[in-house]
Protein backbone atom coordinates (compact mmCIF):
# COMPACT_ATOMS: atom_id res chain seq x y z
CA UNK A 1 0.00 0.00 0.00
CA UNK A 2 2.78 2.38 1.09
CA UNK A 3 4.45 1.71 -1.82
CA UNK A 4 1.92 2.64 -4.04
CA UNK A 5 1.07 5.82 -2.38
CA UNK A 6 4.90 6.53 -2.88
CA UNK A 7 4.20 5.20 -6.61
CA UNK A 8 1.50 7.58 -6.81
CA UNK A 9 3.07 10.66 -5.49
CA UNK A 10 6.09 10.42 -7.63
CA UNK A 11 3.71 10.21 -10.50
CA UNK A 12 1.70 13.62 -9.06
CA UNK A 13 5.01 15.22 -8.12
CA UNK A 14 6.39 14.43 -11.73
CA UNK A 15 3.16 15.50 -13.43
CA UNK A 16 3.14 19.03 -10.88
CA UNK A 17 6.71 20.02 -12.22
CA UNK A 18 8.74 20.32 -14.91
CA UNK A 19 10.84 16.74 -13.28
CA UNK A 20 11.06 13.51 -15.08
CA UNK A 21 10.14 10.45 -13.60
CA UNK A 22 13.55 9.75 -12.20
CA UNK A 23 14.26 13.31 -10.99
CA UNK A 24 10.76 13.43 -9.42
CA UNK A 25 11.14 9.75 -7.77
CA UNK A 26 14.86 10.81 -6.53
CA UNK A 27 13.31 13.75 -5.02
CA UNK A 28 10.71 12.44 -2.93
CA UNK A 29 13.04 9.88 -1.78
CA UNK A 30 15.73 12.61 -0.58
CA UNK A 31 12.41 14.64 1.25
CA UNK A 32 11.77 11.49 2.94
CA UNK A 33 15.15 10.72 4.10
CA UNK A 34 15.56 14.14 5.05
CA UNK A 35 12.22 13.74 6.92
CA UNK A 36 13.04 10.18 8.72
CA UNK A 37 10.79 8.45 6.53
CA UNK A 38 10.90 5.27 4.35
CA UNK A 39 8.99 4.59 0.45
CA UNK A 40 7.48 1.31 1.56
CA UNK A 41 5.61 2.72 5.41
CA UNK A 42 4.54 6.40 4.58
CA UNK A 43 1.53 7.34 4.99
CA UNK A 44 -0.68 10.07 3.30
CA UNK A 45 -0.67 12.21 6.47
CA UNK A 46 3.45 11.93 6.58
CA UNK A 47 3.56 12.87 3.01
CA UNK A 48 1.21 15.81 3.34
CA UNK A 49 4.22 16.99 5.84
CA UNK A 50 6.63 16.17 3.69
CA UNK A 51 5.18 18.13 0.68
CA UNK A 52 4.37 21.00 3.06
CA UNK A 53 7.49 21.59 4.76
CA UNK A 54 10.44 19.79 2.96
CA UNK A 55 10.07 19.40 -0.83
CA UNK A 56 9.20 23.19 -1.58
CA UNK A 57 12.99 23.87 -0.81
CA UNK A 58 13.88 20.78 -2.28
CA UNK A 59 12.25 21.77 -5.54
CA UNK A 60 13.42 25.15 -5.58
CA UNK A 61 16.76 23.82 -5.31
CA UNK A 62 16.31 21.60 -8.32
CA UNK A 63 14.94 24.96 -9.90
CA UNK A 64 11.41 24.34 -10.03
CA UNK A 65 9.15 27.23 -10.36
CA UNK A 66 6.39 27.89 -8.33
CA UNK A 67 7.11 24.74 -5.97
CA UNK A 68 5.13 26.09 -3.14
CA UNK A 69 1.39 26.05 -5.28
CA UNK A 70 2.84 22.68 -7.11
CA UNK A 71 3.03 20.91 -3.85
CA UNK A 72 -0.36 22.19 -2.75
CA UNK A 73 -1.69 20.80 -5.67
CA UNK A 74 -0.24 17.69 -4.62
CA UNK A 75 -1.45 17.46 -1.54
CA UNK A 76 -5.03 17.89 -2.87
CA UNK A 77 -4.52 15.03 -4.93
CA UNK A 78 -2.83 12.60 -2.28
CA UNK A 79 -6.38 13.95 0.58
CA UNK A 80 -8.56 13.52 -2.74
CA UNK A 81 -7.24 10.21 -3.74
CA UNK A 82 -9.00 7.58 -1.18
CA UNK A 83 -7.51 4.52 -2.37
CA UNK A 84 -5.08 5.14 0.31
CA UNK A 85 -5.89 4.36 4.06
CA UNK A 86 -3.96 5.35 7.06
CA UNK A 87 -3.47 1.80 7.99
CA UNK A 88 -0.08 1.88 8.59
CA UNK A 89 -0.58 3.76 11.35
CA UNK A 90 -1.84 1.37 13.54
CA UNK A 91 1.12 -0.37 12.67
CA UNK A 92 4.08 1.43 12.37
CA UNK A 93 7.02 1.45 14.94
CA UNK A 94 5.75 4.81 16.53
CA UNK A 95 2.42 3.74 17.35
CA UNK A 96 4.30 0.71 18.87
CA UNK A 97 6.36 2.39 21.11
CA UNK A 98 3.82 4.62 21.82
CA UNK A 99 1.35 2.07 23.04
CA UNK A 100 4.31 -0.46 24.77
CA UNK A 101 4.49 2.02 27.72
CA UNK A 102 0.63 2.06 28.69
CA UNK A 103 1.34 -1.25 30.59
CA UNK B 1 28.91 -16.01 40.02
CA UNK B 2 29.56 -14.53 43.47
CA UNK B 3 27.09 -11.86 45.33
CA UNK B 4 27.47 -8.77 42.70
CA UNK B 5 26.47 -10.53 39.76
CA UNK B 6 23.41 -12.41 42.01
CA UNK B 7 22.47 -9.00 43.42
CA UNK B 8 22.01 -7.90 39.91
CA UNK B 9 20.15 -11.50 38.98
CA UNK B 10 18.22 -11.07 41.97
CA UNK B 11 16.88 -7.66 40.90
CA UNK B 12 16.27 -8.45 37.41
CA UNK B 13 14.32 -11.91 38.38
CA UNK B 14 11.88 -9.27 39.67
CA UNK B 15 11.78 -6.52 37.35
CA UNK B 16 11.42 -8.73 34.12
CA UNK B 17 8.73 -10.82 35.86
CA UNK B 18 6.70 -7.61 36.52
CA UNK B 19 7.30 -6.01 33.10
CA UNK B 20 6.69 -9.48 31.61
CA UNK B 21 3.07 -9.41 33.66
CA UNK B 22 2.63 -6.03 32.50
CA UNK B 23 3.09 -6.04 28.96
CA UNK B 24 1.23 -9.41 29.04
CA UNK B 25 -1.64 -7.74 29.94
CA UNK B 26 -1.45 -4.63 28.16
CA UNK B 27 -1.43 -7.23 25.35
CA UNK B 28 -4.47 -9.02 26.02
CA UNK B 29 -6.05 -5.67 26.80
CA UNK B 30 -5.00 -4.26 22.97
CA UNK B 31 -4.75 -7.41 21.48
CA UNK B 32 -1.30 -6.61 19.42
CA UNK B 33 1.46 -8.51 19.10
CA UNK B 34 4.29 -6.30 19.35
CA UNK B 35 2.85 -6.10 23.01
CA UNK B 36 2.41 -9.88 23.50
CA UNK B 37 5.96 -10.51 22.21
CA UNK B 38 7.75 -8.79 25.01
CA UNK B 39 5.77 -9.87 27.65
CA UNK B 40 6.52 -13.54 27.13
CA UNK B 41 10.07 -12.25 26.27
CA UNK B 42 10.30 -10.71 29.55
CA UNK B 43 8.62 -13.18 31.67
CA UNK B 44 10.75 -16.07 30.34
CA UNK B 45 13.65 -13.88 30.81
CA UNK B 46 12.43 -13.76 34.87
CA UNK B 47 12.09 -17.49 34.62
CA UNK B 48 15.48 -18.13 33.61
CA UNK B 49 17.22 -15.62 35.53
CA UNK B 50 15.30 -16.56 38.44
CA UNK B 51 16.74 -20.46 37.55
CA UNK B 52 20.12 -19.36 37.59
CA UNK B 53 19.93 -17.53 41.35
CA UNK B 54 18.09 -20.22 43.10
CA UNK B 55 21.20 -22.51 43.52
CA UNK B 56 22.45 -19.27 45.37
CA UNK B 57 20.10 -20.63 48.02
CA UNK B 58 21.41 -23.78 50.84
CA UNK B 59 18.10 -25.39 50.16
CA UNK B 60 18.79 -25.35 46.21
CA UNK B 61 22.03 -26.13 46.73
CA UNK B 62 22.52 -29.71 45.28
CA UNK B 63 20.82 -29.08 42.37
CA UNK B 64 22.43 -26.50 41.10
CA UNK B 65 23.79 -27.97 37.54
CA UNK B 66 20.20 -29.19 36.91
CA UNK B 67 18.50 -25.76 37.32
CA UNK B 68 21.14 -23.70 35.65
CA UNK B 69 20.61 -25.71 32.70
CA UNK B 70 17.34 -25.49 33.43
CA UNK B 71 17.65 -21.51 33.13
CA UNK B 72 20.05 -22.00 29.99
CA UNK B 73 16.62 -23.68 27.86
CA UNK B 74 14.08 -21.24 29.09
CA UNK B 75 16.50 -18.17 27.98
CA UNK B 76 16.34 -19.57 24.05
CA UNK B 77 12.40 -18.24 24.40
CA UNK B 78 12.98 -14.84 25.52
CA UNK B 79 15.92 -14.53 23.10
CA UNK B 80 13.62 -15.63 19.70
CA UNK B 81 10.54 -13.54 20.97
CA UNK B 82 13.28 -10.17 20.99
CA UNK B 83 13.83 -11.35 17.32
CA UNK B 84 10.55 -11.88 16.40
CA UNK B 85 9.74 -8.38 17.64
CA UNK B 86 12.39 -6.74 16.39
CA UNK B 87 11.16 -8.52 13.19
CA UNK B 88 7.93 -7.31 13.39
CA UNK B 89 8.21 -3.90 14.32
CA UNK B 90 11.51 -2.70 12.17
CA UNK B 91 11.54 -5.38 9.38
CA UNK B 92 8.74 -6.94 8.74
CA UNK B 93 8.58 -7.27 4.56
CA UNK B 94 12.21 -8.20 4.34
CA UNK B 95 12.98 -11.69 4.17
CA UNK B 96 16.75 -11.62 5.73
CA UNK B 97 15.10 -10.56 8.94
CA UNK B 98 13.17 -14.23 9.04
CA UNK B 99 16.43 -15.74 8.46
CA UNK B 100 18.14 -14.22 11.46
CA UNK B 101 15.14 -15.29 13.89
CA UNK B 102 15.67 -18.96 12.64
CA UNK B 103 19.64 -18.74 12.61
CA UNK B 104 19.70 -16.86 16.13
CA UNK B 105 17.28 -19.90 17.00
CA UNK B 106 19.00 -22.78 15.47
CA UNK B 107 22.27 -21.11 17.00
CA UNK B 108 20.98 -21.04 20.86
CA UNK B 109 19.62 -24.67 20.22
CA UNK B 110 21.94 -26.91 18.72
CA UNK B 111 24.59 -24.92 21.10
CA UNK B 112 23.36 -25.77 24.26
CA UNK B 113 23.03 -29.72 22.82
CA UNK B 114 26.39 -29.47 21.82
CA UNK B 115 28.13 -28.34 24.96
CA UNK B 116 25.27 -30.15 27.40
CA UNK B 117 26.49 -33.60 24.87
CA UNK B 118 30.30 -32.62 25.80
CA UNK B 119 29.04 -32.57 29.63
CA UNK B 120 28.72 -29.22 30.03
CA UNK B 121 25.24 -28.62 30.80
CA UNK B 122 25.99 -25.46 32.74
CA UNK B 123 27.41 -23.88 30.21
CA UNK B 124 30.44 -22.58 31.69
CA UNK B 125 33.44 -23.51 29.47
CA UNK B 126 34.51 -21.36 27.00
CA UNK B 127 36.91 -24.52 25.19
CA UNK B 128 33.15 -26.26 24.64
CA UNK B 129 32.31 -25.65 21.16
CA UNK B 130 28.76 -25.37 21.93
CA UNK B 131 29.18 -22.00 24.32
CA UNK B 132 30.31 -20.25 21.29
CA UNK B 133 27.61 -21.51 19.10
CA UNK B 134 25.23 -20.69 21.90
CA UNK B 135 27.01 -17.10 22.55
CA UNK B 136 25.98 -16.17 19.26
CA UNK B 137 22.56 -17.20 19.14
CA UNK B 138 21.72 -14.96 22.33
CA UNK B 139 24.12 -12.24 21.80
CA UNK B 140 23.22 -11.89 17.96
CA UNK B 141 19.52 -10.93 18.78
CA UNK B 142 20.59 -8.14 21.02
CA UNK B 143 23.17 -6.36 18.86
CA UNK B 144 20.13 -6.56 15.86
CA UNK B 145 17.67 -4.68 18.75
CA UNK B 146 20.15 -2.23 19.48
CA UNK B 147 21.15 -1.60 15.39
CA UNK B 148 17.38 -1.07 14.20
CA UNK B 149 17.13 0.84 17.46
CA UNK B 150 19.62 3.14 17.06
CA UNK B 151 18.39 3.96 13.38
CA UNK B 152 15.38 4.34 14.01
CA UNK B 153 15.50 6.19 16.95
CA UNK B 154 18.14 8.84 14.50
CA UNK B 155 14.84 8.58 11.58
CA UNK B 156 12.20 9.64 14.82
CA UNK B 157 14.75 12.80 15.45
CA UNK B 158 13.82 13.67 11.80
CA UNK B 159 10.61 13.14 11.79
CA UNK B 160 9.99 15.08 15.46
CA UNK B 161 11.48 18.24 13.92
CA UNK B 162 8.70 17.82 11.65
CA UNK B 163 5.65 17.03 14.25
CA UNK B 164 5.37 13.55 12.83
CA UNK B 165 6.90 11.70 16.32
CA UNK B 166 6.57 12.46 19.75
CA UNK B 167 9.63 13.32 22.04
CA UNK B 168 8.78 10.40 24.42
CA UNK B 169 8.49 7.97 21.53
CA UNK B 170 12.03 9.01 19.83
CA UNK B 171 13.58 8.58 23.47
CA UNK B 172 12.00 5.27 23.61
CA UNK B 173 13.98 4.39 20.86
CA UNK B 174 17.61 5.36 22.26
CA UNK B 175 16.63 3.87 25.42
CA UNK B 176 15.73 0.87 23.58
CA UNK B 177 19.09 0.83 21.46
CA UNK B 178 21.17 1.37 25.34
CA UNK B 179 18.94 -2.07 26.45
CA UNK B 180 20.28 -3.83 23.10
CA UNK B 181 24.13 -2.44 23.58
CA UNK B 182 23.69 -3.27 27.32
CA UNK B 183 22.68 -6.80 26.59
CA UNK B 184 24.97 -7.53 24.18
CA UNK B 185 27.79 -5.65 25.88
CA UNK B 186 26.40 -8.30 29.25
CA UNK B 187 27.42 -11.02 27.25
CA UNK B 188 30.47 -9.83 25.85
CA UNK B 189 31.63 -9.67 29.71
CA UNK B 190 30.49 -12.99 29.81
CA UNK B 191 33.61 -14.28 27.97
CA UNK B 192 36.58 -13.22 30.65
CA UNK B 193 34.18 -14.04 33.43
CA UNK B 194 33.78 -17.50 32.31
CA UNK B 195 37.42 -17.31 31.24
CA UNK B 196 38.94 -16.95 34.98
CA UNK B 197 36.13 -19.37 36.37
CA UNK B 198 37.65 -21.80 34.28
CA UNK B 199 40.75 -21.02 35.02
CA UNK B 200 40.37 -20.28 39.26
CA UNK B 201 37.19 -22.08 39.53
CA UNK B 202 35.59 -18.94 40.81
CA UNK B 203 33.84 -15.83 39.64
CA UNK B 204 36.36 -12.74 40.33
CA UNK B 205 35.10 -9.30 41.93
CA UNK B 206 35.81 -7.07 39.13
CA UNK B 207 34.00 -9.23 36.51
CA UNK B 208 31.30 -9.86 38.31
CA UNK B 209 30.44 -6.30 39.64
CA UNK B 210 30.78 -5.46 36.01
CA UNK B 211 28.22 -7.68 35.22
CA UNK B 212 25.94 -6.84 37.68
CA UNK B 213 26.28 -3.63 36.69
CA UNK B 214 25.43 -3.66 33.25
CA UNK B 215 22.29 -6.04 34.55
CA UNK B 216 21.42 -3.16 36.57
CA UNK B 217 21.72 -0.29 34.10
CA UNK B 218 19.33 -2.82 31.11
CA UNK B 219 16.73 -2.60 34.24
CA UNK B 220 16.80 0.99 34.07
CA UNK B 221 16.14 1.13 30.54
CA UNK B 222 13.18 -1.41 30.84
CA UNK B 223 11.61 0.85 33.96
CA UNK B 224 12.67 4.18 31.48
CA UNK B 225 10.82 2.57 28.31
CA UNK B 226 7.84 0.66 29.75
CA UNK B 227 7.04 2.35 33.00
CA UNK B 228 8.21 6.03 32.83
CA UNK B 229 8.03 7.95 35.47
CA UNK B 230 6.06 11.32 35.39
CA UNK B 231 9.22 13.05 36.14
CA UNK B 232 10.99 11.54 33.14
CA UNK B 233 8.02 12.16 30.52
CA UNK B 234 8.14 15.50 31.98
CA UNK B 235 11.58 16.29 31.53
CA UNK B 236 12.13 14.91 28.19
CA UNK B 237 8.77 16.80 26.73
CA UNK B 238 10.08 19.52 28.05
CA UNK B 239 10.24 22.32 25.82
CA UNK B 240 13.75 22.75 23.80
CA UNK B 241 16.25 25.53 24.92
CA UNK B 242 18.80 27.84 23.11
CA UNK B 243 20.20 26.31 19.75
CA UNK B 244 18.07 23.18 19.70
CA UNK B 245 14.37 25.68 19.94
CA UNK B 246 16.24 27.41 17.28
CA UNK B 247 16.63 24.40 15.25
CA UNK B 248 12.91 23.10 15.54
CA UNK B 249 11.89 26.48 15.05
CA UNK B 250 12.99 26.88 11.67
CA UNK B 251 11.76 23.58 10.44
CA UNK B 252 8.30 24.13 11.90
CA UNK B 253 8.59 22.62 15.13
CA UNK B 254 6.69 20.02 16.91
Amino acid sequence: MATDLFDFAGERLEHHTSLDRLEARGTLRIALKIAGLTANSVTVAQLRVVFEQVIPSELEARGVSDAVAACRAIIDDLVNARAFGEAALATGPDEIFRRLAQG
Amino acid sequence: MENHAYIGDVLATVVYLIAGVRLLRLGQRTGETPERLLGGAFFFMGVSTGLYVLPVFSAFESLWTPLVFAGRVTYVLPVVMIAVFTRHVFRPDERWSNWLVWFAAILQVSGIGGSALAGDPAGYSIRNGGFWVEWVGYTLPFAWVSVEAFAQYRNARRRMQLGLCERLVSNRYLLWALFGLLQASWSVVLIPQYYVYEMMNQFTTFWDALYGGITIASLVMIWLVFFPPSFYQNWINKPATGADAAAEGSRGGD
